[in-house]
Parts: structure tokens; sequence; C-alpha cells
């Protein structure tokens, strides 16, 4: 028994006595393994990093660049493994609703509005071509007064209540103009004739008690 | 624009620091910038927004950057010898000590094929099996010519092409088609094989098989001895070189370019007791005072130089990054890429590296052929008139030199007071 620890060990220090022949494979084995481990065991597929919304944003809520922010962890603060900003900016909220400080998902917005239209009631698209602030101050849901003269009864001031249902924007023909934006508000069915006639007519003043 | 700078910027300091450092910190910075913009969305956002801004806003970034970069350059210069002097090997005798016999095993290796050569090309001794003065292939020759005379006094011929001394040849003929050696144990066996099956047949008749296989084999292995000996003549001169080009004298460094790095002071030393390491600096302003010979050294360093910086700043790059990719959970699939691609390019730059550095001292070994004497007169010392004159002074003059010891040695071409 004695003799054959003794061999072991003649072996064993045998090993250890002999150079190691191949240092640098040796040593570049350990790194490739240690390097896939930490990388397979260690790290996700792809970051979690998401920007979080800076106020409640409502279902069909156009996002603008102040709805958003970096989230709060160190990586996301100085913006490492965030998407562009681009690709939230835009587009419109899918969700019911996203509350202040949730990260936005990707699926949580879509490119387009739902425009669908409750019984009695219409969509119109109503151009902002003069009142271009109102697409930053008007939201989803807001109610507006649509005031101008009406054409078919000249020398009287009609007043329309509506709906703000989507802010749509596109860039405007003129890069320094910046984007031209229209509203979509859903009027009374009976309403619609009169507000499509006078577009040009009408302006759009806000009930104070639906803006933000 | 950006070129308008560089010209400028070159004519303004050597080109040496612009092609060594400058351009090597410009990818290293624009690596990072790649980088920054793969994974930080306010650097991309900036990097798009600095394209569309106006000219004058543009210059001043531009310009900004350069000389960020110019700074960062200059310091890699700085640090540069300390850089060439880890990648030498210059390391902690513990370290050596584990890294060195992967360098051991490449100079036993090339040991083991001059060895192999010798064996194929020397002559064998009495010792051996052929008469003194015989080359291996002239009694490989020799023997299979008397098996085959004795065989033709027998009138049967059984040879098949399925002999094991016909499948031997038959190996051995696909080592020629692949252009690869062919050693001499191996020419040996397959000699010693046919021989007995040269004495049992005859190869002046058919075989068994109606074919000239004994004789065909025969001749395919005579042209292998043929073969062999013209590889092992043309690989002679390789290996030689290679070993001289390659390894210094002993102890071994425990990196290529390290032992590649001895190999001048041990040509100098070898050739005229000319010690390099200590006569370098005083043989530089010589060097760079010729005009035909300057530019070449020049040359050969700065892309040196160059290799090493990008060896060194990928390495830099590529361990930033994976530190930082794992440190902050990156993506996986970027953190594999950089921390694995980064070291194997960085050992890359550093293999082409240590191949340039063959080049770089063939360039100091000839200066020492070309220049030592032009330093003999700059230092006032006669020229020797012979072979071993010269290794005296110079051993002479190391003593002087590096031991301090007080050898007497004639002055020439001072002016007397």
């Amino acid at each position: 028994m004695t003799g054959k620890v003794l061999r072991l060990w003649q072996r064993v220090a045998l090993f250890w006595s002999r150079p190691w022949p191949w240092p640098f494979g040796t040593v570049t084995a350990l790194y490739a393994a240690i390097t896939l481990t930490l990388g397979f065991l260690g790290l996700r597929q792809a970051p979690c990093e998401r920007y979080v919304a800076a106020r409640i944003l409502l279902h069909g809520h156009r996002i603008v660049p102040e709805d958003i922010r970096n989230p709060p962890s160190m990586t996301g603060t100085s913006g490492f493994y965030l998407a562009d900003r681009k690709t939230l900016e835009g587009k419109f909220v899918a969700v019911p609703a996203v509350c202040k400080g949730e990260p936005i998902r990707s699926s949580d917005v879509q490119s387009t509005p739902d425009l669908a239209a409750s019984p009695h009631q219409r969509l119109v698209v109503f151009p902002l071509g003069s009142q271009p602030e109102w697409a930053h101050w008007l939201d989803v849901r807001a109610i507006v007064l649509l005031v101008g003269e009406d054409q078919a009864h000249k020398g009287t001031e009609t007043e329309k209540l509506a709906t703000v249902r989507a802010i749509v924007c596109e860039p405007a023909k003129d890069p320094k103009q910046g984007e031209s934006c229209s509203v979509v508000l859903s009027l009374q069915e009976a309403d619609e004739g009169v507000v499509s006639k006078n577009k040009a007519a009408f302006r759009l003043i806000p009930s104070v008690a639906t803006q933000r | 624009m950006l070129s308008t700078v560089l010209t400028q910027l070159q004519a303004l300091v050597s080109p040496r620091f612009v092609v060594a450092s400058f351009f090597p910190m410009l990818a290293f910075w624009f690596a990072h910038a790649v980088m920054l913009f793969a994974v930080n969305a306010p650097f991309r956002a900036f990097a798009q927004a600095a394209l569309n801004q106006p000219l004058g806003t543009s210059t001043a970034l531009v310009a900004a950057a350069l000389i960020g970069i110019a700074m960062s350059a200059y310091v890699l210069a700085a640090v540069l010898p300390a850089i060439q002097s880890l990648m030498e090997g210059n390391w902690p005798s513990w370290l050596v000590s584990i890294f060195v016999p992967a360098q051991t095993r490449c100079l036993e290796r090339i040991d083991a094929k001059l060895d192999e050569n010798d064996r194929l090309r020397g002559r064998i001794t009495a010792s051996g099996n052929a008469p003194d003065g015989q080359t291996a292939a002239e009694a490989w020759r020799s023997s299979l010519t008397k098996a085959r005379q004795v065989g033709a006094a027998l009138g049967a011929n059984q040879y098949r092409s399925t002999a094991k001394s016909a499948q031997t040849v038959q190996r051995l003929a696909n080592l020629r088609r692949r252009s690869r050696a062919v050693s001499a144990d191996d020419l040996n066996a397959a000699v010693t094989e046919l021989i007995f099956d040269l004495r049992a047949n005859n190869a002046d008749q058919l075989g068994p098989d109606g074919d000239w296989a004994l004789e065909n084999t025969r001749k395919a292995l005579w042209k292998l001895i043929a073969y062999a000996d013209q590889f092992a003549a043309g690989q002679y001169r390789l290996l030689l070189n290679k070993r001289e080009f390659s390894f210094g004298a002993l102890p071994l460094a425990p990196t290529r370019m390290g032992n590649v790095a001895r190999t001048i002071q041990t040509y100098a030393v070898k050739r005229y007791e000319f010690n390099f390491d200590l006569f370098w600096s005083r043989m530089q302003r010589l060097l760079q005072k010729d005009k035909d010979f300057g530019p070449i050294l020049q040359a050969a360093k700065e892309q040196l130089d160059f290799l090493i910086s990008c060896s060194f700043l990928t390495f830099a790059w590529s361990v930033g990054w994976s530190l930082w990719l794992f440190l902050t959970s990156g993506p996986r699939w970027m953190f594999l890429a950089v921390a694995l691609a980064g070291p194997m390019l960085s050992w890359g730059w550093y293999r082409a590296a240590s191949a340039h550095y063959r080049t770089f001292a063939d360039v100091l070994r000839t200066s020492v052929d070309l220049f030592r004497f032009d330093l003999l007169d700059d230092l006032h010392f006669p020229r020797p008139s012979s072979v071993k004159e010269e290794r005296y002074l110079w051993q002479t003059l190391d003593a002087l030199q590096s031991l301090g010891e007080v050898r007497d040695e004639r002055y020439v071409g001072v002016k007397a007071p």
C-alpha cells in the first residue's frame, strides 16, 4: 500500500516538475472557456433597458420627446443599451395606458392610431395649419370646441363639440417648418357635414377641463 | 477636410509618430466610437446630429477630436518602448519559466528537423550499415542494385502490387504528391522491405499478374530517394536560416518576438564579438546620417512600431469593452464577439509584428556589418586589419565600456592639443 502511494506521489511530482509544454494553448483554452461560460451564464440574450414613461400615456396617445425618459438604472441613465428614441417618438400607445415611470415596450406602441368610430359618431380630420401649437397641448380624449361661420348660414357663428381621437403628424415639405399635424376628431353624426364643409372657417378651442 | 488636417499634421510632426502612433490611435478611438454608436443611444443621436451640422461646427468638432487623439498618441509613443519590451518577454522570471517551454519546443522542433535533414544528407559513419563516405541515399541505391542483381539470378517472379513493400512505397509516393518530406526512417524501412522482395524475385520477368510490379516499385523508390535527398537539400538552408533568425543564444525568451530580438545581439557577438546592446545607441547617429541606409532603418522601425501599436491598442480596446459589457450586463453576442475576436485580432497583429521584427532584425544585423568600422572611426579607434584583430578590439572596447576594465588601446585621428 505504502509502495503504491509512494509511486503515485512520484508520478505526480514528476508531472509537476516538468515544464508544461503548451502554456499559451492552455491560457487560450482557459480564457475561451471562462469567456463562453460568463457569456452564456452571466449575460442575457439582449439587454433589457427600456425608456420609461415620463407621464401617464393613454391609449392612442402620440408619443412626443417629453413623454419618455431614460430608465433609472446606471447604464440606462447614461443611455447604454437603449434603442433610438425615434423608435418610440411619433408612435401611438397601443395598450390602455402606460403609467408614469413604467417601461415602454415595443409591443406597447403601434405606428398607426386606432380609429374605429362608435355608432352615431363620425371621424373628421381637422388640419392644425394655423394652430400648430395644439398638437403639443392636446391629447387623446380631450374635448374641443369647433367654432366658426357656417357657409350655409352666413353671419351666424356655429359651435360644435368634438373629442380628440388622435393627433397625426407628418414631416412638412419644408424641413425648417418641422411637422404638419392634424387632429382626428370624433363628432356627432349630425355635425359631420357642417364641420367637413367648413374646415377652413372653423377654429379649434380646447376645453380647459380636458387640457393636460 | 480631414485629409488636409492630416497632411498638415504630417508636415509638422515626424512621419514615424504619425504612422506608428497617430494612425493606430485614430483607429482605436474610431473603434470606440463605433462601439458607442452601437450601444449608446445619446451618442448615436449626437453622432447623427454632428453629421448634419454646418461646416463650421463640424470643423470645430473634428479639430477637437484630432487634438484629443494627437495627445493620446503622444502618450502611446512614450509608452511604446515599454510595450515592445513586454512583447519581447521581459517578464518576471517565474512567468518566463511558465511560458518559455513553448519556445523551447519550437526550437527543439527545428533542431529535430535539422537532425532528420542531417540523417538524409549526411554521410553514414563506420558505425552505420554502409561503408564510410557514402551518403544514406547512395547506400540505399547501392543496396537496391545489389539485391536486384541477386534476384536476377533466379528464374521466377512472384511479386504482386499488393505486397507490403509496394504499399509502403505507394504511401511514400503519396507524401511526394503532397510535397511533404519523406523521412530517413520511412525510406530505410521501405528499402529494407524491398530488398527482401528483390532478392527473392526476378525483376526482369513479368509478375504473376502479368505486370512489372517489382521493377516499377524499385524505380518508384529510387525516385523517392532522389526526391527526399533534393527536398532535404532545399530544406537545409531554410531550416538553418529559420533557426538563426528566430532564436538567439540561450536562454530563450518566452515570446517569439523576444527570441527574434535576441538574434541581433547573438549575431553581432558571434560574428564580431560586438556588443550590440551597448553600441547600438552610439551607432544610431551614424545610421541616421547615412542617406541610403537611414531611411531603410526608419521605415522598418516605423512599420514595426505601427504593428506593435495596433496589437496593443486592439488588446486594450477588447479588454476594456469586454469588462464594460460584462459588468453592465450588455448583449451576450456583443460580449462574446468582443472578448473572443478582439484578442484574436490582437494576436494576429502580434504575429504580423513578430514576422516584421525578423525584417527589422535583419536590417539591424546589416547595420552592424556595414557601420561598425564607421563607429570605430567615430570613437577614434583604429580599424582592425584582420577578423581576429577585430574580435579582440571589440572585446576590449566592451570590457572598457561595460565592465570598466582599463585596457590600453591606441587612439587615431585625434588632433594633438
